[in-house]
């Protein structure tokens, strides 16, 4: 009888369109991993670092928790700690009653995954809407994710369509973009009258209270801006120390994940809307679940925590590959998920999750924050063994196995016969046997016993020339124990097991990419993700291009935000455009809703990622750069940074200020709203733009326009 | 290295000739020492020896692991150089030994001891910088990079430069650091993943249309060969101590 898992694996690997895809996806993954941490300056102390701030933050997680709830209810966040996934939901639910919520939006979020909140949020009468595309589709298809990063990768276009056929729109085409626009049109009349929003946690930044989303569809921005309620879920792993690891952290996470420098949004939400702000949701609940996750702090386990779901290690195991997500039954599969599965839900459901590797390492390899699976899928075996959890037979050859290994005499003994054994079993018939020797045979002719060891070769050589074994072994002379220390601590080093050796975390500040010129860099670098940045050199060139570019857009209204280095407004009402501005005595998510284009400052520009940085506040609606198909951001070149580090200093002035001058949420924008979850294939403006354009604003301009 | 010649080599090593290569491929012992006796250097095969307990530390049985490598220790103890020709008993030896005794500090120190002296055989070979193989290797060849010296010793030089010094065409494998499937007692306990990794990892090498695909591992080698012979692949397989020591010496494995 084949195990759960093999039963399972059998079927993914006779599944060709799943084949086809995991192909395609995981190689695709891996490859642009390979490529994404060449844009950095010294790659592996990057991940040194990162792996030092996450070591470091479990060393002292209780600390670390306590200022993030202080600081959360201090912002006025509701915080809720649930120890298991039923009283999780009950708050879920007193929530959304306590507001007589109807639909639910929600963003991608393994804790919900988790607790299988879906289920009981539909049981109560409440509909909950996937928003990210993938998991819209596995909503659709009654599915679960397949992987971390790109749950629906199981899933073939035609699939898809089919299903879109079936569950939204009859006459759903089969391209990619088309389908696309579909979910974006169904998906954007639940956002605007969803009663809550529920997202995952990314990063919960302890010293500032902000809870970070990495996205790149623009619907994490969505459901934690647009209903009145925004509950967010994580367990206690998400936190980290400061809004400058935090940044570290963002280096590494969308490299490992997808490839790209940064994801599209980068999302830090500090509390609710301030009194001042146009948008942005009235109250917002933090939902800690432990779901089983305490038991393992101080255990040789807690360095699963380390993960940052990127992942990077399943896209780099050769079983993943070849088996799956759906495979591990489980919400988190592959090499991570064979750690937490067992660690979640206990070694009786899926305590055959660790032995399923061939300990490879590729998955620590891959893995940006150096977590040590391979040691933990080992541990985790022991476990197994220790309580007795495996096979009474495996327990009882691996026992005899070991006695015979130490009567050396029995060993050679044993061959002997087993080589004589041997020679009368071939594959065919061993294919039938059961046990290890059948499942051997399934694919592979048996291995020989020789009929000589090389032990017995040995003494035979000894004997044809001079024996001069043991005599001179016994001439030992003992290593000085500073030397036995110092060979001790490079044996211990190399237990790290990873192709490219051990890495020390650096001291100080990390190297970083020399830009020289910033606006020339952000201007290369923008292009890259979006759109040829323009440069103006008069006050006419700028008002030409805006009036282009809302001129696409002619019979739509346009929204304005405050405060623009250039003051643009004049000129779209002169020549006859609506102009929609930010409002502070009420909701126009509607009015902007029907703008073609919105149009932006830009509080600070990253160079080496060609990211424009927006905070909120007032007259600076979130929605501006979120609901319309174009975002326009004018970028005054003096707020171009270097790196995505320059930024550290900035958000703590905003984020650790006093209430009152702080803003409720600041987005790192990075290229238009993405996805490629419908077969791999890469759409532009899934929830969020579709087009970002950037006019650099010279100083000289911004001087003379005011 | 302590007891080292003039020229920066050993007198003499000690070779731990690993349970599958004891039993399954003893040529590879032989061409092992054939190498070593080529660099005038005595071998050493305490005939105690039988295995690393990796099979049994994998598989969560780290007790028997300990109580296997015990009885060995006073057989490795002295200060000659251990040679492994097999990067997953070489790891074992290394990093996992060391850690096997945190209650028994004399055990402990033997332990730490030992493991300071444990190296791959290819790394040695470089180590002591032999060039002169006194063997070519006719046709293409392929190395597949055995997970545990690449990732459990931190290794993927040395094999290459010593293939460098006898292979007449060295080509990369695609995807030569993929496991091939082998796994230890994976490979019997999930039989069909393992034997499609395997599949891939074979047609990798026919691709390139190689002659030989040189492993560094027996363990790998187990599983390669059997996956060869089924699909009657015309690939032939050999461990890095074969290939190194070349056509018609000692170790050459029968009918190639
Ligand atoms: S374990 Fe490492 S590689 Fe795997 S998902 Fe977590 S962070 Fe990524």
């Amino acid at each position: 009888m084949s195990s759960p898992f093999n039963q399972r694996a059998n079927s993914a690997l006779v599944n060709i369109p799943l084949q086809d895809a995991l192909q395609a996806a995981t190689g695709k993954f891996a490859n642009q991993r390979a490529h994404a941490f060449e844009s950095t300056a010294a790659p592996l102390a990057l991940r040194a670092k990162a792996r030092e701030i996450r070591r470091k933050t479990f060393d002292e997680i209780d600390k670390h928790l306590e200022t993030l709830f202080t600081n959360l209810q201090n912002l006025g966040v509701h915080v809720h700690s649930a120890p298991d996934a039923d009283s999780a939901k009950r708050i879920v639910l007193e929530i959304a009653r306590k507001h007589n919520v109807e639909t639910v939006v929600k963003s991608k979020s393994m804790a919900s995954e988790e607790i299988h909140l879906n289920q009981a949020l539909e049981a109560a009468g409440i509909t909950p809407y996937e928003t990210d595309l993938g998991e819209w589709i596995l909503q659709l298809a009654n599915e679960t994710p397949s992987h971390l990063v790109a749950p629906a990768i199981h899933k073939t276009l035609k699939q898809v369509q089919d299903l879109f056929r079936a569950k939204v729109d009859p006459n759903a085409g089969s391209d990619p973009q088309e389908l696309t626009s579909i979910a974006r049109e169904k998906l954007r009349t639940e956002f605007l009258r969803a009663g809550m929003g529920i997202s995952g946690v990314n990063f919960a930044v302890a010293e500032s209270g902000t809870l970070c989303l990495v996205t790149n569809e623009g619907n994490g921005r969505l459901v934690t801006t647009l209903p009145k309620v925004h509950v967010a879920i994580m367990g206690f792993e998400k936190v980290v120390p400061t809004l400058r690891d935090t940044l570290t952290l963002l280096s590494v996470l969308p490299r490992s994940a997808t490839g790209q420098k940064l994801t599209s949004y980068f999302t830090m939400l500090t509390g609710p809307r301030r009194e001042n702000e146009a948008d942005g949701p009235d109250e917002v609940h933090l939902l800690l679940l432990d779901g089983g996750r305490s038991r393992h702090l101080g255990t040789p386990f807690q360095e699963a925590f380390h993960c940052i779901r990127c992942g990077a290690c399943q896209n780099a195991c050769p079983v993943f590959q070849t088996v799956g997500g759906h495979t591990y039954d489980s919400v988190y599969g592959g090499p991570i998920g064979s750690i937490l599965s067992p660690m979640l839900r206990g070694l009786e459901v899926s305590g055959e999750l660790p032995a399923a590797s061939s300990l490879c390492g590729a998955c620590m390899d891959a893995c940006p924050v150096f977590v040590d699976i391979p040691r933990m899928l080992l541990e985790m075996r022991e476990a197994r063994t220790v309580k007795k959890n495996n096979a009474l037979m495996e327990r009882f050859s691996f026992r005899m196995l070991g006695m015979v290994m130490r009567k050396p005499f029995v060993w050679e003994t044993g061959f002997k016969l087993g080589s004589v054994f041997s020679r009368f079993l071939n594959a065919k018939v061993a294919a039938w046997l059961p046990g290890p020797l059948g499942a051997w045979a399934q694919g592979r002719e048996l291995p020989r016993i020789a009929k000589k060891s090389f032990r017995t070769r040995w003494r035979e050589k000894k004997r044809r020339g001079v024996d001069s074994s043991s005599a001179a072994n016994g001439v030992s002379q003992a290593d000085s124990p500073d030397a036995i220390i110092e060979k001790t601590h490079h044996a211990l080093e190399l237990a790290h097991g990873l192709s490219h050796g051990h890495i020390d975390c650096p001291d100080g500040p990390l190297p970083e990419i020399n830009v020289p010129d910033t606006v020339v860099r952000f201007a290369t670098e923008f292009e890259a993700v979006a759109n040829p940045a323009l440069q103006p050199s008069s006050i006419d060139d700028i008002r030409e291009y805006v009036l282009n570019m809302a001129a696409k857009w002619k019979e739509y209204p346009v929204a304005i935000s405050d405060g623009l280095p250039v003051e643009v407004a004049g000129w779209l009402m002169e020549e006859g455009f609506d102009v929609i501005s930010p409002s502070i005595d009420g909701d126009n998510r509607d009015a902007i809703a029907r703008c073609g284009i919105g149009i932006t400052g830009c509080d600070w520009a990253i160079a080496e990622t060609g990211s424009i940085v927006l905070r909120s506040g007032p007259g600076h609606p979130r929605l501006h750069s979120l609901l319309p198909e174009t975002h326009l951001a004018l970028v005054p070149a003096n707020n171009i940074l270097p790196h995505i580090s320059s930024l550290g200093p900035e958000l703590e002035s905003i984020f650790k200020q006093e209430e009152g001058h702080s803003a409720s949420c600041v987005n790192i924008i990075t290229g238009p709203s993405r996805s490629a979850d419908i077969a791999l294939t890469l759409i532009k403006g899934v929830h969020g733009p579709r087009d970002v354009f950037a006019i650099i604003v010279p100083d000289v301009l911004i001087a003379r326009s005011q | 290295m302590a007891i080292e010649s003039p020229d920066n080599r050993p007198k003499r090593v000690l070779f731990f000739a690993t349970c599958l290569v004891d039993q399954f491929f003893p040529e590879v012992g032989e061409a092992t020492v054939h190498l070593l006796e080529k660099a005038d250097i005595e071998v050493i095969f305490p005939e105690g020896l039988t295995c690393c307990g990796l099979p049994h530390f994998n598989n969560g049985f780290r007790g028997e692991a300990r109580k296997t490598l015990e009885t060995q220790l006073h057989l490795l103890e002295g200060d000659i150089p251990i040679i492994a020709p097999s990067g997953s008993c070489g790891w074992m030896l290394k990093c996992v030994l060391p850690t096997l005794f945190p209650d028994d500090p004399w055990a402990r120190e033997k332990a730490a001891q030992i493991a300071g002296r444990v190296i791959e055989l290819s790394q040695f070979l470089c180590q002591i910088e032999m060039r002169e193989f006194g063997s070519t290797l006719p046709g293409k060849t392929v190395y597949h990079d055995s997970c545990h010296l690449l990732r459990g010793l931190g290794e993927n030089q040395t094999p290459r430069q010593c293939l460098d010094h006898v292979a007449e065409n060295r080509e990369e494998l695609p995807n030569s650091d993929r496991c091939c499937g082998f796994g230890g007692s994976f490979c019997v306990k999930f039989p069909e993943v393992s034997c499609a990794m395997l599949e891939d990892k074979i047609k990798s090498a026919e691709e390139v249309d190689a002659t030989w695909l040189v492993a560094a591992d027996a363990g790998c080698m187990l599983n390669i060969a059997g996956g060869l012979s089924r699909r009657k692949s015309k690939i032939k397989l050999l461990h890095i101590a074969q290939a190194l020591a070349g056509p018609h010496n000692p170790g050459w494995p029968e009918g190639y």
